[in-house]
């Protein structure tokens, strides 16, 4: 579905690259989640994808589009949705609908089609309450299911999360993670860049990048294998298997994998 | 503070007046606003209130509301006022040393600050019955004709458009700034007008910094959501003429017109 050959990218022509012979290749329907630690390049990646930027040297295809071609531009985007940090800044309308409306506006799509969306997009999300309200007024993780709703009504096939819950208090990231589960069961393709590593365990791989580099690319379940190169990466390990390891090391009978409380509190009390 | 202000903020309620087609409020208030200036007998200004509050009833719009969205502008109807009062030459009715209020000053301070509060109602009425989107859509269908000579009519509205999107969010971001420099030690609250004005400096550079910021931010979205400018865009809210704005516009006209005759008649 998306496919990166040796892909380079620098901001400036004699800066070092942000993004370095990257080359990866993510399938349809999977959940891949890309971490690394501040400037590792995880946001210019996305900005790859989504042909925000264009690379210096190799190419980035989004299906079979390659994201160079400017006659593919639109559709490109409109495959790859994106869902920013900032839920305040991606929200261009003052009522949520006509927030929803704005992508498909800009595809051209016709009025009575739009209107099918938005009803659509909003069951999905469960927001139909929310359909004539002022987003401003809204909360943090909210406004990130509006823009997720946005994003949506472009009806794309892949959708690359930026940072999407770094913004939001512990019960919005709850909201937009189980969100993003969901659109995920629904058979998109999902992108989540993060540095929250509780949110990369839900993943079915994990792309560690490390100055501009593909430093590991594995299944989340294998994070315990690589706790000290994680760490030489300064990424934290996940908590709860932080704790199941030193449980371990202090001589309990502990078995990997371990995703979350309820798989360590299983294996303490049978 | 800043979050008081209620000016021009859209109010969203289901209303006849809300639903009006937003080219149909656009151009009554526009005559609306010239009209009033040819308005000279108390009793006209009278039934134009009576007017105004009727169509503030039908909008569903608490009154309550409204007013205190005018707190901001209650110097300068004050200032009018007391200027109309003092300054204008005629027969004295009260003073004290070189002060004079004139008989004509008084009427002419009346109806100056009865013109400036109908000038405002009727303003704000219109954008807080009419959501900052499809006021920027009238202006653009209003305006679609300058397209031809090569005015970026589109690319105004939507400029627009986003200007008023933002006004919340940067009022709520210029509160938190504040109180982050009134955390600080700053003081905005005393001194004169210009160690004021000088205090708010540290407020400004912030604000823009996060300004240019968010602009950014904003302008990757919008591209991330397929905007490339208004060729080949369609419109969820297609702007249509009917029945009930044919309706409005013919009592505005019937009203204005009436109001505006009735001196010659009496």
């Amino acid at each position: 579905m998306i496919r990166c050959e040796e892909l380079s990218f620098s901001y400036e022509e004699d800066a070092s690259p942000a993004i370095d012979e990257f080359s990866v290749e993510i399938e349809k329907g999977s959940f891949v989640a890309i971490i690394g630690h501040n400037g590792s390049g995880k946001s210019t990646l996305a900005r790859l994808i989504n042909a925000l930027y264009l690379p210096t040297k190799g190419d980035v295809y989004v299906g079979d589009m390659n994201t160079k071609d400017a006659t593919k531009l639109l559709d490109i985007r409109k495959t790859a949705g994106m869902i920013f940090q900032n839920p305040d800044n991606q929200i261009i309308a003052t009522v949520v609908e006509e927030d929803i409306a704005f992508g498909p506006e800009n595809l051209g799509v016709p009025r009575e089609e739009i209107g099918r969306r938005i009803d659509n997009v909003l069951k999905i999300l469960d927001m139909e309450d929310y359909r004539f309200r002022p987003p401003h007024m809204l909360s943090g993780g909210q406004k990130q299911r509006i823009a997720i709703a946005g994003v949506l009504a472009m009806e794309p096939e892949i959708i690359i999360f930026d940072e999407s819950t770094s913004m939001l208090d512990p019960s919005g990231r709850k909201e937009v993670m189980s969100t993003i589960h969901n659109l995920h069961s629904q058979g998109i393709t999902v992108v989540l860049i993060t540095h929250f590593m509780e949110e990369v365990l839900g993943a079915q791989r994990v792309l560690v990048l490390d100055k501009g580099r593909l430093a590991l690319d594995m299944k989340p379940a294998d994070l315990f294998m690589h706790v000290d190169l994680l760490k030489s990466y300064d990424l934290k390990v996940p908590e709860i298997i932080e704790l199941a390891m030193e449980l371990k090391k202090a001589g309990k009978k502990i078995e990997f994998p371990i995703y979350n409380e309820m798989d360590l509190v299983r294996q303490l009390c049978p | 503070m800043i979050k008081d202000m209620t000016l021009g903020q859209y109010y969203p309620v289901d209303s006849q007046i809300h639903r009006l087609d937003p080219r149909t409020k656009f151009i009554v208030i526009f005559v609306y606003i010239l009209a009033i200036f040819f308005l000279k007998e108390p009793y006209q200004y009278a039934l134009l209130f009576v007017g105004v509050f009727g169509v503030v009833r039908l909008s569903k719009v608490p009154l309550s509301y409204i007013l205190r969205g005018l707190k901001p502008i209650l110097f300068i109807l004050l200032f009018a006022f007391v200027m109309n009062l003092f300054l204008t030459p005629g027969e004295r009715l009260w003073g004290f040393w070189k002060f004079n209020i004139t008989k004509e000053g008084l009427r002419l301070a009346l109806l100056m600050m009865a013109r400036l509060f109908l000038l405002i109602m009727g303003s704000s009425l219109l954008t807080l019955t009419t959501s900052p989107i499809k006021l920027t859509y009238a202006l653009e269908s209003i305006f679609s004709p300058f397209a031809k000579i090569g005015f970026p009519v589109h690319e105004m509205s939507m400029m627009m458009g986003i200007a008023l999107r933002f006004i919340p969010t940067l009022t709520a971001e210029t509160d938190k700034i504040m109180k982050a420099q009134m955390a600080r030690g700053a003081d905005f609250e005393s001194g004169n007008i210009f160690k004021r004005a000088r205090a708010l400096v540290p407020i400004l550079v912030p604000l823009f910094l996060s300004s240019i910021q968010r602009a950014m931010e904003l302008a990757d979205a919008m591209e991330a959501r397929c905007y490339h400018g208004g060729e080949g865009r369609t419109r969820f809210h297609e702007l249509r003429y009917e029945t009930r704005d044919y309706i409005a516009l013919t009592v505005f006209v019937l009203f204005f017109g009436s109001l505006l005759c009735l001196p010659k008649i009496i």
